[in-house]
């Protein structure tokens, strides 16, 4: 088991090195320059070279990217450009935040779509199931963005129910600001999601057991939300961990509309401001953690269905 | 879905003003930008400058109620005495300004300040490892310093106890500063972010995490930082005996007069909210949680009408706003090596069709709620060399002369030109600006492709010269147009601040004079002259200034917000929070 | 005879029919915006800013005074061209790297399968605006992000397929008859995955719309021509100001497009579903 996890893991060595190839040429080819975006509009040229050599972006791009692996491998990856501050400051700094948004998201959205989606396929084809699919699917066809222009305005301005802006780093405190927008990411994730588990169950509704189940005299509530639930745990395992690496990236446009302190924010800070250091550190977490799910994935598989042999 | 539903909303409703705040005077002012530094060096952008400005002082301020700008001493004891050549200038300082208490000083108690920490302060501005970003206000002005930079930078460590000609301590409090040539801005750039004073022992006591942790002599105190959300100032318990100023002229609103000769800060502390989206802002304003804002172009309709009145529910409010006029260059530039539209052969032509065929009273109309002034000549409205009058000839829109124009320029009805293309930057509206502009060059015959760049990939094709047109917003450093006619001076080509790569030897010649020139009718007309030069080869088209309107809600007072400096902010009072 | 079963299923289907009508009207108007008929001069003023509706704007004015009407039309062909470009784009891409990966398993499995872990494992937004960064501005940009970005998922469904497909018995008929491996794929390979491919199709598609609203946001979206992405940014502000039609407009020719590539790829599904009673 350990050597079977160890071996997955080394498995994902190539994946971090393909992110961080291209990353790299990305970014350090292609993208914006930093140092002029420091300086500003008086900028001269020796200020501009001093800087670089601040910077180390004076050397060549293969010594460049081999320090880059340098810093992969130390999990070191320097000061911010911007802020002057040690990089893993800045990306710790915008974790918690980010997963006090998407964790009770992600939760939320899992847990009410498996239920709606229970219950649509249990009444297959009738007309509970189709309204509730056409709700689905209209829910996930109105953009990202008015539900944050209308939610923000109609949801805490026209009628103040949450909080516009803001946060508060307490544990408590934290969560009137975080409210409103983890309820549109709900909204907006559950069409997409009750619509996968509605036809993952309802594949297991028509399934022998089931009907054995009933015939035992089970009651409905209790076949669904056990029985067919249990079968219907490798799909819906499987999606959740699909979401699972990304949820520390936090929403980029939710957390700039609402005023949360997290990692899309300091992405998009970064992106802007071509502050290589936290874009370099911050691809590299995000595939570590997929590799990371990737293996504790296949590890669930073989908890769940004994056949998949660990080997 | 219900029981959740409601626990949300219950957990929403928790109270809005924060109990600490109750009974204090707490102003809450927002700003646009994340707030990258604290270190002065670092302080070029709005955000970062209002946060500075009220943690550290540079050694001059402008006065608050005096327009246009007048200079008064903010950290001295009086306006420095200038020597008869105008090269030295010799400073006292204020006998009570000291910093705020603080670990780093002996005993904990800030101490006073003296010449040595002026000295200091302007030297970190030359040493690399700081990243500084304002070294242009000092280059080749004062005697030895850049030589100084020089042999620093090259040497092992940085030393900042190696002397500099150009700065002479007498004592503790007096010092002069020597310049290689007169240099008429001086007293500008020592009331600018970059050369506010810092204590040596609080930089080497935070060492990297200096630019994090401010300690300053300034009104307020940084008390909690939660990046990219807010950052809190309490008041500085030892702030020296500053008063309000007292107006010196008739036409200080009455409102703005009333607290002359009191003490400040009247506040107990600042709150600023960070807000890189509109509509947030916007709505914490409404609701009373924001007490001012500078109000996004995009709502200035929601504000008030086409006559610039205020709309009947904010009047009902008891909000008002302000007019603020910037000293403000806005411009669509053209790079003067582009083999089209640059050099001063049939280019020129070319540029002038394309200004004659541009309507920048519909970018107003259509961006800006008619605020923006439109003006000829690189010099903005308030400073001396600006005509309110004067026109160029080639000014849009003008379609008949626009054709003539290019036809002249050797391509009739837009024949035989390749299509143009214009950087911009991606956000705000000046996407769609673009589209207005292609529209209005469209009348011509003349096409346009739109390039949209985020800041840093704009900045460096425009450093590289690799653009075609552009815009450029510049807001001056300081209210003397030198700053504006430095942006047509060849050697300033891209990447300083000549992104236009302009050069022309007599205007050349003409700035190395001016630049060394005190405040005179002589120097006005040689501005004056400078200025016809820009307009003859049109280098740029479509200037304007903006206006940016404030609005305030009942609370505040005192409120008459400048974007040259900020360390008014001390000077602002609101009613302290009801429970 | 498959395809006889699916459109008959397809055709029982009253949600598939409605959904596939509005789609063919959206087609139309993108043919008749492509072919110069319909909204023609997208840029020009007809009045002043923020008009209501009325005779000449029937769905407003926008800030610069232009028809919101016939930029919404517009806005209808590039939503048409992202969407195919896109999907077809990916989608080919996708089964092509997805059947090859399946069918010869190995070394170029490890190959293709390491290729889209790498990729997938790139938040797609960092990648998105890194790859519209470099190809440049405007549509082309949009499609190559797109594409780029959205061949995954195909790649993935289509691998897993294809791997059941190389035991079936009528490949091991085909390779017994010593058909070479590119004959097989295009031949017994390919046309087996064809339903996924085909759903995954119209998941790009819809994909695509939606996501050049985020783009449009980064200011990457569409440039210089209207697009409802473009159209729901510009108009972000107007809210506030009590001006609702251009966000709405946009906003509304965008969802019910949506939701019709919805309704139709869900009809699909089921309908290519062998498993379906």
């Amino acid at each position: 088991m350990t050597r079977y996890v160890l071996r997955r893991l080394l498995h994902g060595v190539p994946i971090v090195l393909g992110v961080s190839v291209i990353t790299f040429l990305l970014f350090y080819v292609f993208g914006g320059d930093p140092v002029l975006q420091f300086l500003g509009r008086h900028a001269t040229p020796d200020q501009i070279a001093a800087l670089e050599r601040e910077y180390g972006l004076d050397a060549p791009l293969y010594i460049q990217y081999l320090a880059y692996l340098k810093e992969i491998a130390t999990l070191d990856f320097g000061l911010s450009f911007v802020t002057r501050e040690p990089v893993a400051d800045v990306l710790w700094r915008g974790v918690g935040p980010s997963l006090s948004l998407t964790v009770p998201a992600l939760f939320a959205t899992t847990i009410l779509s498996v239920s709606v989606a229970l219950i649509a396929a249990h009444f297959r084809g009738r007309p509970l199931d189709r309204s509730l699919m056409v709700l689905a699917v209209a829910g996930m066809s109105v953009s990202f963005l008015v539900y944050i222009v209308v939610g923000q305005y109609l949801l805490a301005f026209e009628w103040p129910l949450f909080h516009i802006h803001g946060y508060r780093p307490g544990l408590v405190e934290r969560w009137p600001y975080l409210s409103l927008p983890i309820l549109i990411l709900i909204v907006v994730g559950m069409g997409y999601d009750t619509r996968f588990y509605r036809s993952a169950i309802a594949e297991e509704v028509d399934k022998d057991y089931v009907t054995t189940a009933y015939a035992k005299g089970l009651g409905t509530p209790r076949v669904l939300f056990v029985h067919v639930l249990k079968n219907a745990m490798v799909p819906i395992v499987t999606r959740v961990m699909i979401s699972v690496p990304f949820l520390v990236t936090g929403s980029l446009l939710l957390e700039s509309f609402f005023g949360i302190p997290g990692l899309g924010g300091t992405l998009l800070d970064a992106l802007d401001t071509a502050d290589f250091p936290v874009i370099k550190a911050y691809t590299i977490l995000v595939s570590v953690l997929f590799v990371v799910t990737n293996v504790l994935t296949d590890v669930f598989y073989a908890w769940v269905d004994p056949r998949i042999r660990l080997s | 879905m219900r029981p959740w539903l409601l626990a949300l909303v219950a957990l929403a409703a928790c109270k809005r003003v924060d109990s600490a705040e109750v009974g204090k005077k707490v102003f809450h002012f927002a700003v646009r930008s994340q707030i990258a530094s604290f270190d002065p060096v670092h302080a070029s952008d709005e955000g970062t400058s209002i946060a500075q400005a009220l943690v550290y002082e540079p050694l001059l301020q402008y006065d608050y109620l005096e327009r246009p700008l007048v200079l008064r001493p903010l950290l001295l004891a009086a306006m420095p005495e200038v020597s008869e050549d105008q090269l030295e200038y010799t400073f006292t300082l204020a006998p009570d300004a000291r910093f705020a208490d603080h670990e780093a000083f002996a005993g904990g108690v800030g101490r006073t300040v003296t010449s040595t920490d002026v000295v200091y302060s302007f030297k970190r501005m030359a040493d690399p490892a700081n990243t500084p970003k304002g070294w242009w206000v000092f280059s080749e002005r004062i005697v030895g310093f850049d030589a100084y930079k020089k042999a620093q930078s090259a040497a092992e460590r940085f030393d900042y106890e190696a002397p500099v000609e150009g700065f002479v301590i007498h004592d503790e409090r007096r010092f002069t500063i020597r310049l290689t040539a007169p240099y008429p801005q001086l007293l500008y750039v020592l009331a600018m972010p970059y050369t506010a004073v810092v204590a040596k022992e609080v930089v080497e006591h935070y060492g990297e995490r200096f630019a994090r942790n401010p300690v300053g002599t300034g009104p307020f105190r940084l008390a909690r930082w939660a990046p990219g959300v807010e950052l809190d100032f309490v008041k500085n318990p030892t702030y020296r005996d500053a008063r309000y100023p007292t107006p010196t002229s008739d036409d200080v609103p009455s409102e703005l007069a009333a607290a002359a000769g009191q003490r400040v800060p009247f506040l107990d502390g600042v709150r600023l909210h960070i807000y890189p989206q509109e509509q947030p802002m916007w709505l914490k304003w409404r609701v009373g949680d924001l007490d001012a804002i500078l109000v996004p172009s995009d709502y200035q309709t929601a504000l008030f009408d086409r006559s610039q009145t205020l709309r009947p529910q904010f009047v009902e409010d008891g909000v008002s706003m302000y007019a603020y006029e910037r000293i403000d260059f806005v411009l669509r530039g053209v790079n003067m090596l582009d083999p089209i539209v640059g050099g001063f052969g049939r280019g020129k032509e070319l540029r002038k069709a394309l200004a004659a065929a541009y309507d920048v009273e519909e970018i107003g109309r259509a961006f800006y709620d008619d605020s923006i002034t439109p003006y000829a000549g690189p010099i903005p409205p308030g400073l001396a060399g600006h005509d309110p009058e004067l026109r160029e000839p080639y000014r849009g829109p003008n379609l008949p002369l626009a054709k003539a124009l290019l036809a002249e320029a050797g391509y009739p009805n837009g024949e035989g030109l390749p299509p143009l293309e214009i950087s911009l930057y991606r956000g705000g509206s000046s996407p769609e600006q673009g589209e207005m502009l292609r529209r209005q060059w469209s009348k011509i015959g003349v096409e346009l492709d739109v390039k949209l760049y985020s800041w840093p990939e704009l900045s460096r094709r425009v450093a590289q010269k690799q653009v075609q047109l552009f815009a450029l917003a510049w807001n001056s450093d300081y209210p003397d147009a030198e700053n504006n006619l430095a942006m047509f001076y060849g050697p300033n080509e891209a990447p300083g601040s000549n992104h236009f790569n302009y050069a022309r030897a007599e205007y050349d010649r003409l700035y190395e004079r001016v630049r060394v020139m005190s405040p005179s009718d002589e120097r006005t007309k040689l501005y004056e002259a400078m200025r016809d030069m820009v307009i003859e080869d049109a280098p740029y088209f479509g200037g304007f200034a903006r206006k940016r309107y404030y609005a305030y809600n009942r609370r505040v007072s005192n409120f008459r917000p400048d974007e040259t400096w900020w360390t008014w902010l001390k000077y602002v009072d609101v009613e302290a929070r009801r429970p | 005879m498959i395809a006889r079963a699916v459109t008959d299923r397809l055709r029982r289907d009253r949600g598939a029919l409605v959904g596939l009508a509005i789609i063919a009207v959206y087609a139309a108007v993108a043919l008749l915006v492509t072919s110069g008929l319909v909204a023609t001069d997208v840029d020009a003023r007809v009045g002043e800013g923020f008009l209501e509706p009325g005779p000449g704007h029937w769905l407003g004015t926008d800030r610069q005074g232009r028809d919101i009407l016939g930029r919404v039309l517009y806005a209808t062909k590039i939503a048409f061209s992202v969407g195919l470009v896109t999907a077809t784009f990916s989608v080919t891409l996708g089964t092509a790297l997805g059947a090859i990966a399946g069918y010869f398993g190995g070394k170029v499995d490890a190959a293709i399968v390491w290729l889209y872990s790498t990729v997938q494992s790139i938040p797609s937004i960092l990648l998105l605006i890194a790859i519209a960064y470099i190809a440049g501005r405007g549509l082309f940009g949009v499609y190559l992000a797109f594409s780029a970005t959205f061949w995954v998922a195909p790649c993935r469904v289509v691998r897993g397929e294809a791997v059941k497909v190389r035991e079936a018995q009528y490949v091991e008929a085909a390779r017994a008859l010593g058909y070479g491996p590119f004959r097989i794929l295009l031949w017994h390979v390919v046309p087996n995955t064809l339903h996924l491919s085909l759903v995954s199709f119209a998941l790009a598609f819809v994909g695509a719309i939606k996501s050049e609203v985020i783009l449009s946001y980064l200011g990457l979206g569409v440039q210089g021509e209207p697009s409802w992405g473009t159209m729901i940014n510009q108009s972000r502000g107007e809210l506030i100001n009590g001006f609702f039609w251009q966000i709405g407009a946009a906003s509304v020719a965008m969802f019910v497009l949506v939701l019709a590539f919805n309704v139709f790829a869900d009809a699909l599904q089921d309908a290519l579903d062998p498993r379906a009673t």
